[in-house]
């Protein structure tokens, strides 16, 4: 009677999909909600880190060019 | 005893979220001007021209996709269907007395014909995509991709991977001849951008379009025939896919099988830093034009700078991570 | 956390769950016992909970003694569910605490919750059909044992364990049946098996006895004493007057999100609870109404859908003017039939007539072009369309009315429209070009209602019109609803709330597990007589 343990279905009982969405529309439908649990502040950490990143590539790329690098 | 209803205006200007809304804007603008003051013919008459000539057909890619956008669909095959188009109109449109010319047999046909008869061919293809998407219910991230291959299989087999060129004066003349001031180019994205402003805010195509992204089970009890406006939207995609590659072509002087490879990335990523949201019923034409503004700006101010074209690559690709994180800020903001 | 359980399987953390029968973090000696510094084993304060255009919960409190039976009443919307899902870590409280035995405690979701002790018969079941009974109960926190360095289900051990439960709480249920093979009642009687059996010491029961008979109400009732001699703190979370009379000691009331007050059962009445609940007079309750129902004007003849467990031989008339209230339990498959009808659902066999024609309907445009109407149950999911305006939510049913040369849209005339319905049903917005999500649920509802409305239906079918909308809201739709009765519109309304019904309707027409049961005319309206035709099964 030995069940395989990977396809259990484990009961969330918070329910991950938004409640009454029956069927989502397309792969990447409603793929917001699905995502883990980001708070908006360390969404703002990355963004600022991805700016600074951008930033960084323009003036490394410029530094090159005019063989200052 | 009433729950008071948050209204989404602010009262005073509230700098930080100007910020964060439009950060990308902020940056390319101030590069812009960086640029301009660090290099000689940035901000001439000649520089614009390039600007729009570069914007145009990228703008009216941009426009076709983001009808797919809204719906929350995308389309993978943007790119290949622009190659496809450029490479269908060269067919038509070389000029009689040249040599290498494709199909000998092939009558003068005037470019307005070519271009009619090569939009109903990619609309067709769009049809097929948007019958796909919305009967057989196949996610539009997969039906897109394998269309994305079929159409560049065929494209492939009917150019028999020969590079095309030799065009008629006419035709050339399309991409390089102005009014004035104003290119012919600019004109075409000028007209473009005006239908879909007029399509997406005083047509019920327009208001079904946003309803079926916003919540199609909604827009599907509201009576909306979400099938036909899906497929509409992909046909019209793919009418528009065949003038920018028209119109490509003729800018480039010649067409082949690689022509219009990876244009839909730059399309859906100046969508996405244009405001049309991931998360489906967003998106205005406004946007989308400052979208490919950033992307082209970007590119020529990287250029007169003299950098890398590597780095150009990296600095897109930031972008479009800055924009898609943006917009699922917003998103979780609303939560 | 679908994660996170999945690893507690695997056996890292699996010493700190339940190992079977509920052998709680804490000390078993002490579930009697209480904290030095407070008479009351849990309680929250000043809790504040906003969600996008709606305060649900504001200055809410509760206090939990030892060995009580607890009663959190409040209408739909109040905040009795989602203060729960406060206390339960499911929702972030903006403001406010939580105070178990004594220590300031943030609760970090349902298992942390049932570690400490505090357990949850949710309202809307979660089970899983397809596997068995005892799988069901202890999902999520299975008995495990090792077999050489695998950890994997003591299967044995789990049976064993849910067989003593179920004769704990009276049911003999064979643990490894399917659970799909039960009854909807049944389920629910396992789903408070389940919490019974984690042996803790605050037990919420949300509307437990939405889908009992009689007989298992009473069984409940026993558990529920035997708790409450063992010392376990109940909430009891129903809309049930007479029950909630019977088995508390004592009653929390709310409206709005806010705390109204806390008495002990005995002093009170029906009538005070229900003018507490509400805030107004109980003869204000409900509007008059004027309509007078005229002829049949719509028949449905032996309606099945093709899911067989779904409504099937369904028939009854509609007259013109009248109000038909469709009453029943939890699963009767009343919503199923209306999207049936308006053609959201498919169906097998059956017929439409409608002023005398047979009606084809394959999808909602058909009902729409015959003059059908539908607000659905779930207006979040497929009613309104949350990121655009009102302006766009009130016309998107109606835009071929509002064209300038047969393809323009008449802007002005789409203002027009809004503001007169605005004005017409006292819509609270700042302005038309308002995002709808923004709005609160009442708002929403009457946004959907003046979508409706500017099709001129003749039939409209509103499905649980009044869910998650406060008091005061709640007046102005039934006041609506009647103004559209007396203009001689047919209205089928369907909800579960009993005064609702018995307030609102001409006729009720009452269902049980997808079949029509009966209908009871609206002056001989009550309580018992829709109670038996809802549970009459086969």
């Amino acid at each position: 009677m030995k069940e395989e343990l990977d396809d259990r279905t484990v009961l969330d009982e918070e329910g991950t999909q938004p409640h009454g969405q029956t069927q989502p529309v397309s792969a990447l439908d409603g793929i917001y909600e699905r995502l883990p649990d980001i708070s908006v502040k360390s969404l703002d950490r990355f963004i600022l880190l991805c700016v600074i990143a951008l930033v960084a590539v323009v003036v490394i790329g410029v530094l090159r060019a005019n063989h200052i690098i | 005893m009433q729950k008071s209803a948050e209204s989404n205006h602010a009262a005073p200007f509230d700098v930080k979220k100007f910020m964060s809304n439009n950060a990308i804007i902020i940056l390319i603008v101030l590069l812009a001007i960086l640029t301009g003051c660090t290099t000689k013919n940035f901000f001439t008459t000649t520089n614009f021209k390039n600007l729009v000539v570069n914007v145009a057909p990228r703008f009216i890619i941009a426009c076709g996709v983001s009808g797919c956008l809204i719906t929350k669909g995308t389309d993978l095959s943007a790119g290949r269907a622009v190659g496809l188009a450029a490479c269908l109109s060269a067919m038509m449109l070389q000029s009689v007395d040249y040599a290498a010319r494709m199909f000998p047999w092939m009558p003068d046909i005037p470019w307005p014909v070519a271009l009619v008869i090569v939009m109903i061919i990619m609309g067709a293809f769009g049809a097929v995509n948007g019958i796909v998407i919305s009967v057989l219910k196949v996610p539009p991230f997969i039906a897109t991709l394998g269309m994305q291959t079929i159409i560049y299989g065929l494209c492939s087999l009917i150019t028999n991977n020969q590079p095309m060129g030799g065009y008629k004066k006419s035709y050339l003349t399309v991409a390089s001849g102005s009014v004035g001031p104003i290119p012919y180019l600019m004109i075409f994205a000028v007209i473009v951008g005006l239908y879909f402003l007029f399509l997406y805010n005083k047509t019920r195509h327009g208001k079904y379009m946003y309803a079926i992204g916003g919540n199609e089970n909604a827009a599907q009890v509201a009576g909306v025939n979400v099938r036909a406006s899906l497929v509409r939207i992909y046909i019209l995609a793919g009418c528009m896919y065949a003038l920018a590659g028209f119109l490509v072509g003729a800018k480039a002087g010649g067409a082949s099988t690689a022509t219009g490879q990876g244009y839909e990335l730059e399309a859906i990523a100046a969508c996405t830093i244009g405001g049309v949201s991931a998360n489906g019923g967003v998106g205005r034409v406004g946007g989308i034009l400052v979208g490919v503004l950033v992307f082209e700006i970007l590119k020529i101010c990287l250029q007169f700078l003299r950098v890398d074209p590597a780095y150009t690559y990296i600095a897109q690709g930031l972008v479009i991570v800055i924009a898609v994180a943006l917009d699922l800020r917003k998103y979780l903001q609303k939560k | 956390m679908l994660w996170r359980t999945h690893f507690l399987i695997f056996g890292t953390e699996a010493g700190n769950l339940h190992g079977g029968s509920g052998t709680c973090v804490q000390d078993q000696k002490n579930i009697k016992g209480v904290s030095k510094l407070s008479e009351y084993r849990l309680e929250m304060h000043d809790v504040v909970k906003t969600f996008p255009g709606v305060r649900a919960l504001d200055g809410a409190q509760l206090k939990l003694r030892p060995g009580t039976v607890h009663a959190l009443m409040g209408e739909n919307g109040a905040g009795k569910s989602t203060l729960m899902k406060c206390m339960f870590g499911i929702y972030h409280m903006d403001e406010g605490e939580v105070i178990y035995e004594g220590e300031k405690v943030q609760i970090k979701g349902p298992l942390d919750a049932l570690n400490r002790g505090i357990a949850m018969v949710h309202q809307e079941l979660q089970p899983i059909p397809e596997r068995s009974i005892g799988e069901n109960i202890y999902v999520g926190r299975y008995p495990v044992k090792k077999i050489g360095p695998l950890t994997v289900i003591d299967h044995d051990k789990m049976y064993r364990d849910a067989a003593r439960v179920l004769e704990e709480v009276h049911l003999n249920f064979e643990p490894r049946a399917k659970l799909g093979s039960l009854s909807v009642s049944q389920m629910q009687l396992v789903e408070i098996a389940k919490a019974v059996s984690a042996d803790c010491k605050v037990l919420i029961l949300d509307e437990p006895t939405s889908s009992l008979t009689a007989a298992e109400v009473e069984a409940l009732f026993t558990i529920i004493n035997e708790l409450r001699g063992k010392g376990v703190s109940i909430v009891y979370i129903s809309h049930k007057m007479d029950e909630i009379l019977r088995i508390s000691d004592e009653v929390t009331i709310m409206r709005d999100g806010q705390y109204i007050g806390t008495w002990s059962a005995k002093e009170l009445t029906t009538d005070f609870i229900i003018t507490k609940m509400v805030g107004r007079e109980l003869s204000e309750l409900y509007p008059v109404r004027e309509n007078t129902p005229g002829e049949v004007v719509f028949e449905v003849e032996d309606f099945t859908s093709i899911n067989p467990k779904s409504f099937r031989h369904a028939s009854f008339q509609l007259r013109k003017g009248e109000i038909l209230g469709v009453a029943g339990l939890v699963g009767a498959q009343r919503t199923e039939l209306m999207e049936g009808l308006f053609g959201l659902r498919s169906h097998t066999a059956g017929k439409i007539i409608y002023k005398g024609q047979e009606l084809k309907i394959n999808q909602p445009k058909d009902a729409i072009n015959n003059g059908i109407a539908m607000l659905t149950e779930d207006r979040r999911a497929t009613g309104i369309l949350g990121v655009l305006s009102i302006a766009d939510n009130v016309s998107i049913a109606s835009l071929n009315q509002y064209l300038i040369g047969g393809v323009m849209l008449d802007d002005a005339k789409i203002e027009n429209l809004v503001q007169e319905n605005v004005a017409k049903l006292s819509i609270k917005t700042p302005s038309s070009k308002t995002q709808i999500q923004s709005l609160s649920g009442g708002n929403q509802q009457k946004v959907l209602i003046s979508r409706w409305l500017a099709n001129n239906p003749d039939i409209f079918i509103m499905d649980e019109p009044t869910r998650g909308i406060d008091v005061g809201a709640k007046y102005e739709i039934y006041c609506i609803i009647a103004e559209m009765a007396k203009q001689g519109k047919s209205i089928i309304m369907i909800s579960s709330e009993m005064s609702e019904l018995i307030g609102m309707s001409d006729r009720i027409m009452v269902m049980c597990d997808g079949r029509v049961t009966g209908f009871i005319e609206g002056g001989e309206a009550n309580q018992e007589n829709i109670m038996s035709l809802a549970t009459r099964f086969e």
